[in-house]
């Protein structure tokens, strides 16, 4: 199969956002093709899913898939100054576990599972400009270099954060809220933590299912700690300031990065008998950012090149499922009817805003403001399960007291089934 | 059947919906319509009833309830067209 000239939808970037578009458009009988710059599969990071995700994968037929492939984790422990707490899923009446995935597997399996639906998957293509309009035309480079057009009725840009849209027009904007570095990178045989805050050894995992581990860094900064099948992904979230400081001290990232990780509480002690392996520290530095066009003619932007929002509680995957299906949605609606297109996109506008203006509340660090009434609005979408779920979640840290005084401070509070740990218990 | 009937006809259906649903059924706190099938629920009513859903007809309110729902379609097909 060679790359089309013409398709009825095009989607640029095959992440979960992407794939869970492109996929729910195929499985409508819509003609669309999806372009990746790179082969899959390839890393990147975020490998934490909550249990909102299933019913995602449910609609793009992948649920047995991703049981079977993957870790399930049982929840979450977080260490936020004096207090340590666990949340169960069970909790919230979850019958289905959150996962712990490797992205190049998962990222993956959602495209292969896009081919296998009717998808035309093209590798190894990079979307280098567009133009807009009731007919717009991409311009794809592929890997020798040559240049080609493909002519659609409407593109989906979920390129990430090489951001097609959001650079071509302008208008990324760097959040000033969130002035962070992320270094991660991945152990082997680092020990985890499971249910009741219980340090166990890796080889556990299956009978043991682990929890995501969250501790608190100086200046509202995080760690996360993500055991999955081979090895643990290991994160620490600094700010700008802090890291260009201490760095400064170390002799590379490498060095930075493991000391800081060892003189973490609890992180540092489940790392004891650790090493790093997959090469070394990995860095991201526009932490969070936000665009001003997610939409226009002929084109929507859905998942990380829409926003991108400091994931401290896992929304990640999950949004940009949800972003997805939601610039499925919309494209099906401006196909049917395209007297309506700008109407459709201002609903897609407003319900993807809504969702990351409550993202944003939720991960806001040590600012005093209320939630929009955008993020109100999208959280009265969740069931009260999931409300109860982010109230718990929200309540874990000191980064969200927005999050829980938007939801009307006594109604969340009756809904938090958060259990406070006196200690963390190692053998 | 009547626009009431349609509308819970159609919620019915979902694998979420309860034995027997009530005007007043808790649609998105209980969990039975999510974000994937409010969408759904649109795409429905807009192809069923002739309608088209304005932006600010978008909010959780007006997909709370079964009659929520039935009064939202009403309202729009009741519109004198401009």
């Amino acid at each position: 199969m060679s790359l089309p000239q013409k398709v009825d939808v095009l989607v640029i970037g095959g992440g979960p956002a992407g794939s869970m578009a492109a996929t729910a458009l195929a499985q409508k009988g819509i003609d669309v093709a999806l372009i990746d710059k790179q082969h899959h599969p390839r890393e990147t990071v975020g490998e934490s899913i909550l249990p909102s995700a299933w019913k995602y994968f449910d609609l793009l037929g992948v649920s047995e898939a991703v049981a079977k492939n993957f870790v399930r984790k049982a929840g979450g422990v977080v260490v936020w100054g004096d207090q340590i707490s666990e949340i169960a899923f069970k909790d919230f009446g979850y019958t289905r576990p959150g996962m712990h995935v490797e992205r190049d597997e998962f990222d993956d399996l959602l495209l292969r599972n896009a081919a296998a639906k009717g998808v035309g998957v093209f590798e190894g293509y990079r979307a280098e400009a567009f133009t807009p309009g009731d007919n717009p035309v991409v311009t794809v480079v592929d890997e020798a270099g040559q240049r080609r057009e493909i002519a659609c009725r409407q593109f989906i840009d979920t390129t990430g954060q090489a951001a097609l849209v959001g650079r071509q027009l302008g208008g990324r904007r760097l959040n000033a809220d969130f002035r962070f570095v992320a270094l991660w990178g991945y152990f082997e045989n680092s020990r985890y933590f499971s249910a009741g805050g219980v340090a166990r050894d890796f080889g556990e995992i299956p009978q043991h299912p682990p929890l995501t581990f969250v501790t608190r860094l100086g200046g509202w900064g995080w760690s996360w700690h993500i055991p999955m099948k081979k090895v643990t992904s290991v994160g620490l979230v600094i700010p700008v300031e802090d890291y260009k400081r201490e760095f400064a001290e170390h002799p590379s990232l490498d060095a930075y990065f493991l000391s800081r990780c060892r003189a973490t509480p609890h992180l540092g002690r489940l790392l004891a008998n650790a090493h790093m392996v997959n090469g070394g520290t990995r860095m991201m530095r526009d932490f969070s950012y936000g665009c001003d066009h997610i939409s226009g003619p002929g084109f929507l932007v859905a998942g990380d090149a829409a926003g991108f929002i400091d994931p401290i509680f896992s929304i990640g995957v999950v949004f940009a499922l949800y972003a997805g299906n939601l610039a499925a949605w919309a494209t099906q609606r401006i196909l049917a009817n395209p007297a309506q297109a700008a109407n459709t996109r201002l609903v897609f506008e407003t319900q993807l805003k809504g969702r990351a203006e409550l993202a944003y509340a939720l991960a806001l660090p040590g600012v005093e403001r209320d939630a929009t009434t955008a993020a109100r609005q999208s959280f009265d979408y969740f069931s009260q399960a999931e409300k109860e779920l982010t109230w718990s979640a929200a309540s874990m840290t000191t980064r969200s007291q927005n999050v829980v005084r938007a939801a009307g401070g006594a109604e969340g509070a009756a809904g938090i089934r958060r259990r406070d740990l006196a200690t963390l218990r190692y053998a | 059947m009547d626009t009431y009937e349609t509308i819970a006809a159609w919620l019915g259906h979902l694998p979420t919906a309860p034995h027997s649903l009530a005007p007043d059924t808790a649609l998105i706190e209980d969990g039975i319509l999510d974000s994937i099938e409010i969408l759904n629920l649109v795409a429905f009513i807009e192809e069923r009833f002739a309608v088209v859903l304005p932006v600010d007809a978008f909010i959780p309110e007006n997909f709370a309830t079964p009659a929520a729902v039935a009064a939202l379609v009403v309202t729009l097909t009741s519109a004198v067209p401009a």
